[in-house]
């Protein structure tokens, strides 16, 4: 999977989970300055995990509050170049 | 038929301690037939119910129960900060709240309501004047205020709190303003001491509720305000959770006493306030030889809110609990929550358009102490011999 889609994809779970319309920042704090509601964090581990086939630590999913960093954690995982 | 009917089942997958406590807990909630609940083995529910009960529509109600309690739980490892041990060698007491009232300290006044008198109530008053004076007043240079015991519904409502935890909210309600329906539950009751209800279409949707934190209070209290620094508030009240059959003497009252202190500011005069509590309540604990961890911890939500929330509570460090030691039962040792220290982020800021110094919606936080679980702990670890006790402590309990 090329970095695009993962961003693509990443988006489109942001906005499923979390309620939030499309062109949203990538680098904003997608609970504090979105407005993700905090309970969503759980939905949204479960499905990024889901939808990319990947484990995601907690600690790691603590640490990735911006859509940047949660594309950046996928693709490491993936073992796909930013 | 007088015994209990038991039922049981596997869970789908093997839970850990703290998610099978927290299903027995809110196992109470399930249906009003449902007697005990008990995980035994992190890996089956067993379950009481009274006689005659249906036990099929029972299962069914328990499954969807269980399963939105565990199926998308995710255990987040539990983070312990601090244990301590008691200087006290004596053993810990065993059928503490039992002798407690056999002296006359504690009265039962209804199911989760009592009244404390002599010794207990130095106790409960030495630790909130401890906590409200040298580590509010004194340390954090808080100031007091009063709230009611109502809190409007409709600041609950605005909390999530209907929506975290429905099972445990105490709603007030009054009689319609109607002669007719009052005079007909008048002459219900003429001739009875226990309370009729002949039609509950009398009642009123209720406006109140009784308070289940104080802490509440102070956020509304600063509704649309710009805050020139962070605030530190104490302040103490009775707080209402229904604990249905959890209901237990000390550990888990109906009715009890919460004393806080509560921070309204920026994120970093919060959390560093927070920190500092907990250092404080360590000191205060030596002060009153306690033994003691403190640990990460989730608050009670119920049903499918419980596997969301906890996970974003725990993973966030939001929350850390007090636990003190108690008697042990027959798990083995035991220790209940005496105290938290919360962090809400900007949840309350936002909904009550708090504005920090820094100009972005205020986080709050805030130190809790469960009062009359504290006066358990410390008759059950230093017992009713004065000698046993902290010199500093003796002299207020024992007067």
């Amino acid at each position: 999977m090329a970095s695009n889609d993962v961003e693509e994809k990443v988006r489109t779970i942001l906005q499923r989970v979390g309620k939030l319309e499309p062109g949203f920042s990538a680098q904003a704090d997608i609970f504090r300055e979105l407005g993700v509601k905090s309970a969503a964090a759980l939905d949204l581990l479960l499905s990024l995990e889901e939808d990319f086939g990947i484990t995601i630590s907690d600690d790691a999913f603590a640490e990735a509050r911006t859509t940047e960093k949660i594309i950046a954690l996928v693709n490491g995982l993936k073992g796909v170049a930013a | 038929m007088t015994e209990p009917m038991w039922d049981e089942f596997a869970l789908a997958k093997k839970v850990e301690p703290d998610l099978a406590s927290d299903l027995e807990k809110n196992g109470a909630y399930v249906s009003p037939d449902i007697l005990k609940v008990q995980v035994e083995g992190g890996a089956k529910v067993r379950y009481s119910m009274k006689p005659g009960t249906d036990r099929k529509a029972t299962r069914e109600k328990m499954d969807r129960y269980v399963d939105s309690m565990v199926s998308r739980f995710r255990q987040v490892p539990k983070k312990v900060l601090h244990t301590r041990v008691r200087k006290d060698q004596g053993e810990l007491g065993r059928g503490v709240y039992a002798e407690l009232k056999r002296r006359g300290w504690v009265i039962e006044e209804g199911r989760g309501q009592v009244a404390l008198r002599g010794p207990a109530l130095n106790v409960l008053r030495a630790i909130d004047e401890d906590s409200r004076v040298t580590i509010g007043m004194g340390l954090f240079g808080a100031t007091e205020e009063v709230y009611p015991t109502l809190i409007p519904a409709k600041t609950l409502g605005r909390c999530g709190y209907f929506s975290s935890f429905p099972q445990s909210v105490s709603m007030v309600t009054h009689l319609v303003e109607d002669y007719d329906r009052i005079e007909h539950f008048r002459q219900a009751n003429a001739e009875t001491t226990d309370l009729t209800v002949p039609d509950f279409n009398a009642f009123t949707t209720p406006e109140a509720c009784l308070s289940p934190a104080v802490c509440y209070h102070c956020y509304r209290a600063r509704e649309g305000s710009t805050l020139d620094e962070c605030n530190v508030v104490t302040c103490v009240g009775k707080c209402f959770r229904y604990e249905s059959t959890n209901i237990t003497g000390l550990d888990r009252l109906w009715d009890f006493t919460m004393r806080e202190v509560v921070f309204v500011g920026t994120e970093e005069q919060v959390s560093s306030r927070r920190k500092r509590g907990i250092d404080l309540v360590m000191e205060q604990l030596e002060r009153f030889d306690l033994e003691v961890q403190i640990e990460t911890a989730n608050d009670p939500f119920f049903s499918a809110a419980y596997a969301t929330k906890t996970y974003y509570q725990v993973r966030s460090d939001l929350k850390y609990e007090v636990r003190l030691a108690v008697e042990p039962d027959e798990r083995g040792a035991r220790s209940i929550a005496c105290g938290s220290f919360n962090l809400h982020e900007d949840f309350f800021g936002k909904t009550f358009s708090i504005t920090a110094s820094d100009g972005k919606p205020a986080f709050t936080g805030c130190v809790a102490w469960g009062l009359e679980r504290w006066v358990l702990a410390c008759f059950t670890q230093h017992g009713f011999d004065p000698a046993r006790w902290p010199a500093d402590v003796r002299g207020r309990v024992f007067k």
